[in-house]
């Protein structure tokens, strides 16, 4: 198996460094934390993965579950010791085009959205979407089309959504 | 059995808007995290090659930390840079030092080379760290001598003819 090298690694970053930015935003704030370790621990592999891309989205997938068990778990001990202020405390706003997609996105469930990301951003083939969210490829394949029947659902009421 | 699967004409044109829908720019710095993935790759490479032997490959990981890493907290400048130049500081006032004290010495015996020669105490913005010894800076000022020994060998040439 070749090893990793830098030209790899700036391609999958150019690539899909957006797409696992968004992808790791499902689960949590600190999305690109997540994507940095990625291309790290893929820096640091000693050999290149059968599939860099897929590889990628597991790792960013696992990272930013990780980091949402940690804050559920920090969350919920804060809650018990702060103040109600505390608690409503506002996040930091988003940028406008992020809001947008993510506006959009959050209007799916969970595992389809998860779908939808890897699917039209991140190019990944059914078997690899299976693979990185570790259900069946007609299962993800389901999810997907119910997806796509939500958005449509969703557009038919509203303007077509700003390139 | 075919990987893909179709999709009705409406359900294909709404996957071809989503996909047209621009992604948020991304917030990381590329340049930085392809500089530090060099450096995890320097690292793995050597831990897995075994170049160094045992508690080794530890010491020099930790000799070979990124400077972006080392200077964090210090303007990007490292310890080693900040070393670097306050010798480079160093070396050149010892340098100027020596130049002017061999100048000095080798001038001809009666003739001034200055008539006022001040030493200055400077310390210059670059030398924080440099010892006051080393920023000391000699500064000459040249002065024509007021009379000129040729003048002076002419005149009483003058004189002794008169």
């Amino acid at each position: 198996m070749p090893p990793v090298d830098a030209t790899l690694i700036a391609e999958m970053f150019d690539r899909h460094g957006a797409a696992l930015v968004l992808y790791a935003s499902q689960w949590t704030t600190a999305a690109e934390d997540c994507v940095q370790e990625a291309v790290l621990e893929l820096a640091r592999q000693r050999s290149r993965p059968d599939n860099p891309a897929a590889w990628l989205y597991r790792v960013v997938r696992n990272r930013a579950l990780n980091t949402l068990r940690s804050a559920q778990r920090r969350q919920r001990r804060e809650e018990t010791a702060a103040s109600e202020h505390w608690r409503r405390r506002q996040r930091a706003p988003d940028p406008q085009s992020s809001i947008e997609l993510k506006e959009l996105l959050g209007r799916l469930a969970a595992d389809a959205r998860e779908i939808v990301v890897l699917r039209v951003w991140g190019g990944l083939s059914w078997d690899e979407i299976a693979d990185v969210v570790g259900g069946s490829r007609s299962g993800a394949q389901r999810h997907y089309v119910q997806a796509l029947e939500q958005l449509r659902h969703l557009w038919e009421h509203q303007p077509c959504p700003k390139k | 059995m075919s990987q893909e699967i179709r999709l009705p004409a409406e359900l294909a044109a709404c996957e071809a808007l989503l996909a047209a829908h621009a992604l948020p720019a991304c917030g990381i710095d590329r340049d930085s995290l392809l500089y530090r993935a060099g450096w995890e790759a320097a690292l793995a490479h050597i831990g897995a090659t075994g170049q160094c032997a045992g508690g080794e490959t530890d010491r020099l990981a930790g000799t070979l930390e990124s400077p972006l890493a080392k200077g964090r907290d210090r303007g990007g400048i490292s310890r080693s840079t900040r070393a670097a130049m306050a010798w480079s500081a160093a070396s050149a006032a010892l340098a100027a030092s020596i130049a002017v004290a061999a100048t000095l010495a080798l001038r001809p015996p009666g003739r001034p080379f200055a008539s006022r020669c001040r030493v200055l105490a400077l310390k210059p913005a670059c030398c924080g760290s440099v010892s006051r010894r080393w920023s000391m800076c000699l500064t000459i000022t040249a002065v024509r001598p007021r009379r000129r020994p040729v003048r002076a060998a002419a005149r009483r040439l003058r004189r002794s003819a008169n």
